[in-house]
């Protein structure tokens, strides 16, 4: 196992962690139990760029390609928290 | 000098991965929206899902990535392959749709169907697709599986990550669903 495989571990430890951090007893372990949904979807999303940015490889590419990406993740977690608590319509 | 940057794959798997995710952030929005107006339907029909095997496919889809990744790399260092991390990720897929299945059966046989209201309807619909692309996914590994014991070529390099682009594009999918169906709202809705 050399350094490129030891980063894709540790990379792969952080999303566990994150998941049990985002299941109710991480969340009350946090102290955010009442936080909830706004929490839930800004983990999921911190998750989804980590994936993208180390196990798709876009940390390495041009910004044509990453930009978009980025854009995507901001752009859910600014509209899904608003349309769960029900701000639009 | 720092390496030039370059695209994972081809352009052509972004194109697609771009469209699927389009169209999945509008299935995640429609929920968020349909939530919001209805929300104590929503919020008793999301106690009814079993939230332990939802964090279990997490997992799995998780570590199914990280063999992938490691597949993945030793096929563009041009290391001589066996198709073991592809095997891998490809157990970890047919655990995710056993479980799917185990899930689906287990709502059937409470009467629970994508008719008994608008959360189930999306959920069945939702992870119905999800679960297609997981099918389509693992395709892609077992042809991998046998790809990766070829001797090392670009075109072997380029298949291997355009595939893999497509697995992690299935995983990071599901990140979202599992939040919005299982997580969001806690266990008390």
């Amino acid at each position: 196992m050399d350094k490129g495989d030891r980063k894709l571990l540790i990379w792969w430890a952080v999303l566990v962690a994150l998941t049990l951090l985002s299941f109710e007893s991480g969340l009350q372990w946090l102290g955010q139990a009442g936080a909830g949904t706004a929490l839930v979807i800004v983990i999921a999303l911190v998750k989804i760029r980590t994936v993208v940015l180390h196990f798709m490889d876009v940390r390495e590419a041009p910004w044509a390609l990453r930009a978009p990406l980025e854009i995507w993740v901001i752009a859910l977690g600014a509209a899904l928290p608003t349309l769960w608590y029900g701000h639009v319509g | 000098m720092a390496e030039p940057r370059r695209i994972p794959g081809e352009a052509g798997i972004w194109v697609l991965i771009g469209g699927e995710m389009l169209v999945f952030s509008l299935f995640f929005l429609i929920f968020a929206y349909y939530r919001s107006q209805q929300p104590e339907v929503f919020s008793q029909s999301h106690l009814m899902l079993d939230r332990g095997i939802g964090l279990a496919n997490t997992l799995v889809l998780l570590t199914s990535s990280l063999f992938v990744a490691l597949g993945v790399r030793r096929v563009r260092e041009g290391q001589p392959g066996d198709g073991t991390f592809f095997r891998a990720g490809l157990a970890c897929g047919a655990i995710f749709a056993a479980l799917k299945a185990a899930e689906y059966t287990a709502k059937f046989s409470h009467g629970i169907t994508p008719l008994t209201n608008d959360f189930f309807m999306y959920y069945f619909a939702f992870t119905g697709i999800h679960l297609v692309h997981v099918l389509i996914g693992s395709g892609g590994l077992a042809y991998l599986s046998f790809v990766a014991s070829r001797e090392p070529s670009p075109s072997r390099t380029m298949l291997a990550e355009c595939a893999g682009l497509f697995w992690h594009l299935v995983d990071l999918l599901w990140i979202m669903l599992f939040a919005l169906f299982y997580l969001a709202g806690g266990s008390h809705g």
